[in-house]
């Protein structure tokens, strides 16, 4: 299957190793993957920034990336969640409007894809450790993305799944949010993380770059050893 | 409205930034909203557990709630007809100003010394308490934790559990203080207490007011909720009950109510039905009868016709007033109620506030969020809270463009290269080196990193994340040449 | 003056609007399996207990009266405030106590030690009793004593709120009576940390009394 790959700004510039797991992933999975390099960012923080103009903007640039019919595999919910709601930026008259209406059932989260389109047998994989998942708002509640990622998890050779009651409970990202209240954001990390260090797992995973980003930033400053993983790394062949 | 007199009052919501700072450094505070929150949290879902159709439910509590709003001049003017009909007086004020004067002239006219109060949000909105103080009333709370918070000076910080970061301690100092009780009272000693004195204001009072949960437009009628009694007390022993309402608080039908009992008590408090639920349908009928000798009903639009007239935020409009967005809210277990500065906080008052106050009046409101979506998956009216959090943040930027001008040159500046792919590289590439050296251990990192706003408030609690020496294009590039 | 410029900034707000269908009249949630009276007088047991409410199943009235009578004497109370219900004067027949019509006077109704009621329904989804202003001076007598007695029967126990709802909507002549009352375990209040408290404002105690030939 011929897939197209938007890696995310974030991993792109931030956690390059991430995407090629991802890339590596879907290639063991079977899939052609053709990976654009004219992509930028989804648009995403101007969007919840109330930049409507920029975001626009953004959203356009990237329809003309992703244009075709391929399966868009995105290693974000957040992200796939911004591509799949363009809709909502434009008035209904605009052609763009259409042009995202009509992306919308191509783009998916990468272990949504996995689970769902290509019915990934992740038992090649290995992990040595315990790990509790990262429920990341918009892969949850966007999305619907829950199980997924957790019947891929328990497939890895070696990988002991341990669920953290507030897995659902938001990391304090939020985008801008993460910056415009930055006290606020922590203060939530701190929740979370309170949990999961009385939980003693080794490591939080999520399929979401931003919120790693967020609680691996945080389990920095305390001085924990708990790594922030993507789910691209666990599954990596 | 003008600028010095919101829709709501004791407005301080332009304060969120460090009223929610302050906030977050009372220890006892936080505890306390932990434990409420969490055990509200819990209750409801233990509720929802026995309740397979709650999606359905919630659907067609929206539905009844979309069908009054679109046909509400139909409805209210029914409503009129039929609380009319059955002795009901029905009156209207435009804003809280003219409501608070209207039933402090109504206090007057009946001599009353003594006003009891049942707990309504609404009266919390147009600052009736101080209205009445101005005019030498002293109406007496009579929710227990609204008469806590009278009695303490404050704000209630929960639209359910207004005195929710007060500890049991802090009462029972309270109590001390102002009652000249026993010091250090367990809760059941505090809660008999209250119990005592306020029977005595109960008998007395001449007046009594309350809000309405819901008005049903067929008979006339309107329905109290409650776990205490103090509202049936409230509207069953002065001569006199006035009941307050915004215009969106009425229901179609009768049978209506069905829904929403099942909705309200288990979003709320998880109870599959409150103790107490009064549905009143006119003053007593005959002089031996119990009950009130007049009831009125005074209907209030104070913005609210304003939020109608918007078709992306009517839903709004919806609202239940069940708290259970606050509950979840993370963002609102962490700071409480008063950081908000508005009588509706959490999730829906990040919303509402700036309806009815306008966005001048509550600006960082809409940005108080992580739109992480909990506050929508519990509302059982459904209302797409991020969705309008979103929507508001435009129209923030947009009505006020220049209210955080390098923002906004940021984003102008972000988008230019985001739609370049040739800009976006070598802006990404020249940026790249910068946030690595800014995320360093050593001074010139650190002070370099103060020296950018958005870097530094990374890594005011967060280690910076370090980018990539080759960026994931540059090393796909090199490997499929 | 403002009711006509609140209706008119109404309308104006509405003028793009087109009026929505009427929900459908296919009302979620409702309970299942309440055919049986048994059923119903079970469930609402279950429920009420669920909130602190204390319930009693009796054979009939006379058995009702001498549970009554048994409450009364073991708890010591001395001044009883009624409701003047039929089945509230048949139980309190014999009582070694002193009745009053608790209607008729407040001040003592407030100091009283007990009062009793009867209800017109109860529903059994929720384990409520429902009361009708019109049919019963239960206002004051089911609200101001520490205690409140409720006699059920169990033929008025249905199945769930809409029964309810529709028994009260004509219940007056056509009309809902001035005040429809529903009760669902006693006065309580969580307000100081949520610590849950009964007998805040209204009776601490809610002890219904069913008159229930079928379940024994």
């Amino acid at each position: 299957m011929q897939v197209s790959l938007f890696v995310t700004c974030l991993v792109d510039q931030l956690r390059p190793e991430v995407g090629q797991a991802t890339l590596a992933l879907l290639e063991h999975a079977g899939c052609t993957v053709n990976f654009n390099p004219s992509q930028t960012c989804c648009g995403q923080p101007a969007c919840n920034a109330g930049y409507e103009g920029e975001a626009q903007q953004v959203a356009r640039h990237t329809m003309d990336v992703l244009a075709g019919d391929d399966p868009i595999v995105v290693p974000s919910g957040s992200c796939a969640a911004q591509l799949k709601h363009y809709a909502d930026l434009f008035d209904a008259e605009d052609p763009d409007h259409a042009r995202a209406v009509a992306l919308a059932p191509r783009v998916h989260e990468l272990s949504a894809f996995l689970v769902d389109q290509m019915n990934y047998d992740a038992s090649g994989a290995s992990f040595e450790g315990t790990l509790t998942w990262h429920d990341a708002c918009h892969t949850l509640r966007e999305l619907g993305v829950k199980d997924q990622p957790r019947h891929l998890l328990g497939q890895v050779a070696g990988a002991q799944l341990v669920e953290a009651p507030e897995c659902e409970t938001c990391c304090g990202f939020g985008g801008t949010f993460a910056i415009k209240m930055p006290e606020i954001s922590v203060a939530m990390s701190d929740r979370k993380l309170d949990e999961i260090i009385a939980l003693g797992v080794d490591s939080i995973v999520s399929t979401d770059i931003s919120c790693l980003m967020q609680l691996g930033g945080r389990l920095i400053s305390r001085g924990s050893n708990i790594r922030a993983l993507h789910l691209a790394e666990i599954l990596a062949p | 409205m003008s600028k010095k007199d919101p829709a709501i009052a004791e407005l301080t919501a332009n304060d969120f930034g460090p009223a929610s700072r302050r906030a977050l450094q009372d220890a006892p505070l936080r505890r306390a909203l932990a434990k409420a929150t969490n055990t509200f949290k819990g209750r409801r879902e233990a509720a929802l557990d026995e309740m397979p159709d709650w999606e359905a439910l919630r659907t067609h509590g929206r539905a009844i709630k979309d069908e009054t709003l679109s046909r509400l001049p139909h409805h209210l003017t029914r409503f009129i007809e039929q609380a009319t009909a059955k002795g009901t007086q029905v009156h209207f004020a435009q804003d809280r100003a003219e409501a608070c004067a209207w039933i402090g002239d109504l206090a007057e006219r009946l001599e009353a010394k003594t006003v009891v109060k049942s707990k309504s949000m609404m009266t919390e909105e147009i600052g009736l308490n101080h209205a009445l103080e101005a005019r030498g009333l002293y109406p007496v709370e009579t929710d227990l934790g609204e008469w806590i918070i009278q009695l303490a000076g404050e704000t209630p910080s929960h639209i359910i559990v207004p005195a929710i970061h007060k500890s049991r301690e802090s009462v029972a100092k309270l109590f001390e203080e102002r009652l000249g009780a026993e010091p250090d009272l367990d809760a059941v000693r505090l809660t008999q207490l209250a119990r005592e004195i306020l029977r005595t204001s109960f008998l007395e009072a001449e007046l009594g007011i309350s809000g309405v949960n819901f008005a049903i437009a067929e008979t006339g009628s309107f329905l109290v909720l409650e776990n205490e009694g103090n509202a049936r007390l409230t509207t069953s022993l002065p001569r006199v009950h006035v009941a307050i309402m915004g215009i969106e608080k009425l229901l179609p039908r009768w049978s209506d109510l069905e829904t929403f009992l099942r909705l309200l008590p288990r979003s709320g408090t998880g109870q599959h039905l409150t103790s107490y639920q009064s549905i009143f349908t006119g003053p007593k009928r005959n002089p031996g009868d119990e009950g009130p000798d007049e009831m009125h009903v005074l209907i209030l639009d104070n913005g609210r016709t304003d939020i109608l007239a918007d078709e992306v935020t009517r839903e709004t409009l919806a609202c239940i007033r069940c708290g259970a967005c606050l509950n979840v809210c993370p963002v609102y277990a962490q700071v409480g109620g008063h950081s908000y500065g508005s009588v509706y906080p959490g999730p829906i008052g990040a919303i509402l506030t700036p309806q009815l106050a306008g966005a001048d009046q509550a600006t960082p409101l809409p940005g108080a969020s992580s739109l992480c979506g909990a506050c929508r998956d519990v509302c059982p009216v459904k209302i797409d809270i991020p969705r309008i959090l979103l929507h508001q943040r435009r129209e923030v930027t947009r009505k006020l463009p220049w209210r955080a001008p390098f923002e906004r040159l940021g984003f102008w500046v972000w988008a230019r290269m985001a739609s370049s792919p040739r800009l976006w590289r070598i802006g990404t590439y020249l940026i790249r080196p910068f946030v690595r050296f800014a995320g360093g251990s050593n001074l010139l990192s650190r002070g370099f990193c103060r020296l950018i706003p958005p870097l530094a408030a990374w890594s005011g609690g967060r280690s910076l994340p370090t980018p990539a020496k080759k960026s994931f294009r540059q090393q796909y590039e090199e490997s499929r040449p | 003056m403002s009711r006509a410029i609140v209706m008119s900034a109404i309308r104006r707000a509405l003028r793009r609007t087109s009026a929505k269908e009427p929900a459908p009249t296919e009302i979620p949630g409702r309970p299942q399996g309440l055919d049986s009276t048994v059923e119903r007088t079970l469930a609402f047991r279950t429920r009420l207990e669920s909130v602190d409410g204390e319930v009693h199943l009796v054979r009939d009235q006379d058995a009702a009266r001498d549970l009554l009578m048994e409450l009364v004497e073991r708890r010591g109370w001395k001044d009883i405030a009624v409701s003047g219900a039929p089945l509230v004067t048949h139980a309190t027949s014999n009582l070694k106590a002193d009745l009053f019509e608790g209607s008729q006077d407040r001040d003592r109704l407030a100091h009283c030690d007990l009062g009793i009621t009867a209800v017109q329904h109860a529903i059994a989804e929720t384990g409520t009793l429902v009361l009708f202003s019109h049919a019963e001076s239960h206002r004051l007598t089911s609200l101001l004593p520490p205690v409140h007695i409720a006699l059920v029967e169990q033929s008025q126990i249905v199945a769930g709120l809409g029964d309810a709802l529709a028994l009260a909507h004509g219940a007056d002549g056509g009309e809902p009576p001035p005040l429809v009352t529903f009760i669902t375990g006693p006065s309580r209040t969580g307000d100081i940390e949520l610590t849950m408290v009964t007998g805040v404002h209204g009776p601490r105690e809610l002890i219904v009394i069913v008159i229930a030939p079928d379940s024994l």
